[in-house]
């Protein structure tokens, strides 16, 4: 399954030291980030460059504030260290587009 | 090969993987005589397919991560879903090279055996399948499956707006289902509910079914995305029919720009974002539902108001009361919303108006959530179910049989009058009995 991170460290450590992130923004009662998760730990395991979080919101409020959520489960794309990308609900169709395009993105 | 091509090309492989492994559940039962007459061959690699197959049905379809004493667990060189998908494609190859004689070299390369185009080209055939997997699709399914009728349920991909499992997903504590007298979270419950389906040998397929034509045998069903093809992805003898209900919304000026950005549907699912903390809510509905559903975001909101059309809740005494004592909440009876305003990017204001004076005020807040009721989702269904005004299925009453002999509802779906989760799971209790004898009768010889 795909690494759920603890602290703020960690998060940031994540976005510097690795060039293409997708962050799942997730919580305990989010039955729709359940439905997609396990389509994100497939395509964890499918594309090598790609590094895949998960943060439980409630866990870490703060770093989930920064993020502008406005509904569950939203996922992240960042490229370089910088949002690329953003996908807000469950839509596996949507999340592999998103997926592919940060994957062509170009790694520099 | 660039880059961005070997990454598509390793997600067309394992997406073909786990088509591949869906048709390897489908087919496993009807060939076990196949599957017995390699045991032989490679007999630890079938009970680890086997093991496998179950685990994997059981997480959906991908990875198994349980390390509990099994054949499969030998070798350590595997790593995570590599060993699963491994064993599905190299037994996927074993049994196409039994069924179809087609020599594949590739049998020793499970990645490359997956660009084969998809074994079964025919339809997977089912005695029957369940559409839906709420608490009456389960319970239908725990039937059938110690019936040893091998069902086959497709529980969704967000269908309708839902996680597998259905509405009772989107609740918190489920307190009136008899056998939790501490009461039991929804998402918990459905857990429960499917890893009961499983344990009988229920084949769950976590996709949605896009189309279907019962007009004739066998019942033919598309799942999603292949709606286009001729040939039918799926078929079967008798179909269950348990796709419950989706949620209502009203549709509001201002809504699409600010749906999802504000306004939505589920209250456990979004009230926990950041947006909402300390800020004033909304709760449009006067049920259950509602009430249960303001209680739960006064954990982050500033406050919430209930908006309740009529003058009085049709909620339970008991949720009526813990909504009208709490202190972080408002009910405004006589109250719905008729416009939502924001900045263009999140929601601040809701216009209201009174249902008696029809005077219309303004109300300051962050979140909308609809708890209105639900329409149910038939809407594959029409022209050849008969619906009635509202959209229900149409059930011969004391029965779950429709208007199609071997097509049986259950749930909410065929339900406007109760809609409860233990009336849903003994009506998926009635259609599974009603499928079994129907099928005993118009199709003896698969039992």
């Amino acid at each position: 399954m795909v690494k759920t991170i603890e602290s703020r460290e960690e998060y940031e450590k994540i976005l510097s030291s690795n060039k293409k992130v997708v962050i799942q923004w997730s919580a305990i009662w989010c039955s729709h980030c359940k439905a997609i998760a396990p389509k994100l730990a497939q395509f964890d395991h499918d594309y090598e460059d790609i590094t895949f979080i998960k943060v439980d919101i409630d866990d870490l409020l703060d770093v989930s504030e920064e993020a502008g959520l406005r509904a569950m489960p939203t996922i992240h794309f960042f490229h370089n260290g910088e949002k690329f990308d953003e996908l807000v609900g469950a839509d596996d169709t949507k999340l592999l587009e998103h997926i592919n395009n940060l994957a062509a993105a170009p790694i520099a | 090969m660039s880059f961005a091509a070997s990454s598509l090309l390793r997600w067309r492989q394992s997406s073909a993987h786990n088509r591949l492994s869906a048709r390897f559940h489908a087919h496993l039962p009807t060939t076990s005589s196949s599957i017995a007459a390699f045991s032989t061959t490679a007999p630890s690699f079938f009970q680890c397919a086997a093991v496998n197959l179950n685990r994997d049905s059981s997480k959906g379809n991908f990875n198994s991560s349980s390390t509990s004493s099994n054949p499969c667990d030998n070798d350590k060189n595997k790593k995570r879903t590599g060993s699963a998908s491994a064993l599905f494609a190299s037994a996927s190859a074993i049994l196409t090279s039994a069924s179809i004689a087609s020599s594949s070299s590739s049998a020793d390369k499970p990645k490359l055996l997956s660009t084969m185009p998809p074994a079964a080209a025919t339809p997977n055939h089912s005695k029957v399948v369940i559409i839906g997997s709420g608490p009456a699709g389960h319970t239908a399914a725990v039937y059938l499956a110690r019936a040893n009728l091998n069902p086959v349920m497709f529980e969704g991909m967000m269908a309708n707006g839902f996680a597998p499992g259905g509405q009772l997903t989107t609740t918190t504590d489920v307190e009136n289902y008899p056998g939790f007298p501490e009461g039991i979270m929804g998402g918990e419950m459905m857990d429960k509910f499917r890893e009961q389906s499983v344990r009988f040998g229920t084949v769950i397929h976590t996709e949605t079914i896009g189309k279907v034509d019962l007009t004739s045998q066998p019942f033919k069903l598309w799942r999603e995305g292949e709606e286009n093809k001729e040939q039918p992805t799926d078929t079967a003898n008798s179909v269950i029919i348990a796709t419950g209900a989706s949620a209502k919304r009203m549709h509001l000026p201002g809504e699409e720009t600010y749906w999802q950005a504000g306004i939505s549907a589920c209250a456990v699912c979004d009230g926990a974002v950041p947006i909402f903390r300390n800020k004033p809510l909304a709760v449009v509905g006067g049920g259950d539902s509602a009430a249960e559903e303001a209680v739960y975001l006064t954990k982050y909101a500033s406050h919430v108001y209930v908006l309740v059309r009529r003058d009085k809740l049709r909620a339970s005494k008991v949720m009526a009361a813990r909504l009208s004592n709490h202190p972080k909440v408002t009910i405004l009876y006589n109250t719905i919303p008729v416009e939502v305003k924001g900045d263009g990017k999140l929601l601040k204001s809701i216009v209201l108006q009174d249902t008696v004076t029809k005077e219309n005020r303004t109300m300051d807040a962050n979140g909308l959530f609809y708890a209105i009721g639900h329409v149910p989702a038939t809407a594959l269904f029409k022209g050849q179910l008969d619906l009635d005004e509202d959209g229900y299925i149409k059930t011969v009453p004391g029965s779950t049989e429709t208007n199609i002999p071997g097509v049986f509802a259950a749930g909410d779906v065929q339900d406007k009058r109760y809609r409860q989760a233990v009336t849903s799971a003994g009506t998926g209790c009635m259609a599974a009995l009603d499928s079994e004898r129907w099928l005993e009768e118009h199709f003896p010889d698969q039992h």
